[in-house]
């Protein structure tokens, strides 16, 4: 259970990254490499969390485990960009949204 | 049911033996099906299935495990289909698992109608597997996997069911879904190479273009360059299935007002025993197939009704009938592959603490591969 948003949208960030890798390696296999994956996060402090390596206070309780997304970055396998809340597709996927948002989440997806 | 018994005979699936002692025959059953093709017409078939619940464990059969390619990879393939231009075609095996040879010494009875004349107090004894077998799926993935590695081909490590075969400056991909094949390239005469192999080894049948996979129908603009994954017909059946045909249509999959928690699960016996009639996990299990497959809009709702599986009460309920009412109005929505630049994107989002009961997080993401969603979780 995470205790602050910033680690609960750091989780996320994780789960993203491990499906990702399986991704990326399943894509190099068919002959598609990625250069640089993106993963777009409307957090800014998760983003500044991974990182930072300069442990916060405010932070020390998150697992040793979930810091592997700093060597995924720094391997350059991935990158993680600021996207706004309002033109982020994930979130359809976590809250109750309004009709408009949903046929927007939807759209920027192919659905 | 003759169609059956020939092909059983030729495939030379048994040989007929004395039972030996302190050995038990299997028994079996004939199993008639109406199968519906894409085109409406109907198809009757029979076939020979062994019980195989008798079997025991470490006697009749010792590991059991055949895997199935995952929907994301094909999704992932169908991205790189529409933006390359590439063909699609479809395959399937007849009587795939009677393919797979038998490394168990069992016994069964003879077949109900067909048994031999004179020989009626015989056995057969399996050499080849047997639908109903446990053992069935794996012993005829083995068998196929060993086939196309012969043949040049390369199991992806990410995904053991998608082959890839690089071909001069082409390529040629093939999925398996136990029976059910796509392959994809670039070149005809490539793709055709390849099912006369396949031909030459077990018994196939041609599908032309890939027209369906798993119930989700595959239709192609070449024109525009676009590929369509649909469910509208799955999702027709769901709704009629669970009287919702005629529902209203609503907007979004959750509306705000149902603010579900477990203090709405049920607490009298009478509204436990009326909530115990409603069919709610066997509409959950239908939603879950239409999310995972080209759904991800209604996977946040599923996510959150599926929570009360185990008691739920009547606003849960209502809950499930809104996503139904949702699809209702939905129900020709559908995944759209287009041509565009093949880069993996994702999109991360979290519900700190969206959950009343234990304050749970909700982590959820998406991915694109040209523009179009292949992976996504909530």
């Amino acid at each position: 259970m995470t205790i602050s948003t910033t680690e609960a949208e750091y989780v996320a960030v994780i789960e993203a990254s491990k499906e990702l890798i399986w991704l990326h390696g399943l894509l190099i296999e068919l002959g598609f490499e990625q250069e640089m994956n993106v993963l777009h996060n409307d957090s800014q402090s998760a983003i500044h969390l991974a990182k930072n390596s300069a442990f916060h206070s405010r932070t020390k309780h998150i697992d040793l485990r979930y810091h592997f997304i700093r060597s995924l970055i720094e391997d350059g396998v991935l990158k993680l960009v600021k996207i706004v809340g309002s033109k982020n597709p994930a979130n359809m996927l976590t809250k109750p949204v309004t009709p408009e948002k949903l046929e927007l989440c939807a759209a920027s997806v192919g659905l | 049911m003759k169609e059956e018994m020939k092909s059983l005979v030729s495939n030379q699936t048994w040989e007929l033996a004395k039972l030996p002692e302190g050995k038990k025959a299997l028994q079996n059953k004939w199993v008639f099906r109406i199968k519906e093709e894409h085109d409406g017409s109907r198809r009757y078939k029979a076939r020979l299935v062994v019980k195989g619940f008798q079997q025991k464990e470490g006697i009749d059969y010792t590991k059991i495990f055949s895997p199935v390619v995952k929907l994301i990879t094909i999704r992932l393939v169908l991205s790189i289909v529409a933006t390359k231009g590439l063909y699609l075609e479809q395959l399937d095996v007849k009587i795939a698992f009677l393919h797979g040879d038998l490394e168990e010494e069992i016994y069964m009875q003879q077949p109900e109608g067909f048994a031999e004349k004179g020989n009626e107090e015989m056995v057969c004894r399996l050499t080849k597997s047997l639908y109903g077998l446990k053992q069935a799926p794996r012993q005829w993935y083995k068998k196929f996997d060993g086939f196309m590695q012969r043949n040049g081909y390369f199991r992806c490590n990410a995904d053991h069911c998608c082959y890839f075969k690089k071909v001069k400056s082409n390529f040629i991909i093939l999925l398996l879904y136990v029976d059910d094949m796509l392959v994809a390239g670039a070149n005809l005469k490539e793709i055709n190479n390849l099912k006369k192999q396949l031909s030459s080894e077990f018994e196939m049948k041609d599908l032309g273009a890939a027209k369906q996979i798993l119930g989700m129908r595959i239709s192609r603009d070449e024109q525009g360059g676009t590929l369509q994954l649909s469910q509208a017909e799955y999702i027709r059946k769901v709704l009629q299935r669970f009287n919702m045909r005629d529902a209203k249509p609503v907007k979004t999959p959750l509306a705000s007002h149902f603010r579900l928690s477990k203090e709405q699960c049920p607490e009298t016996d009478e509204e436990k025993d009326f909530m115990a009639r409603v069919p709610y996990a066997s509409t959950i299990g239908s939603l879950m197939y239409a999310m995972v497959c080209t759904r991800p809009d209604i996977s946040h709702a599923v996510g959150v009704v599926s929570r009360y599986m185990s008691n739920l009460g009547k606003q849960h309920w209502e809950a499930v009938k809104w996503i139904l009412r949702y699809l209702r109005g939905t129900t020709e929505k559908c995944l759209t592959f287009r041509k565009d630049e093949l880069k993996l994107e994702g999109y991360v989002d979290s519900d700190f603490a969206g959950e009343v009961d234990h304050r749970r997080s909700t982590t959820g993401y998406v991915f694109t591969f040209g523009s179009t969603t292949i992976s996504w979780v909530s």
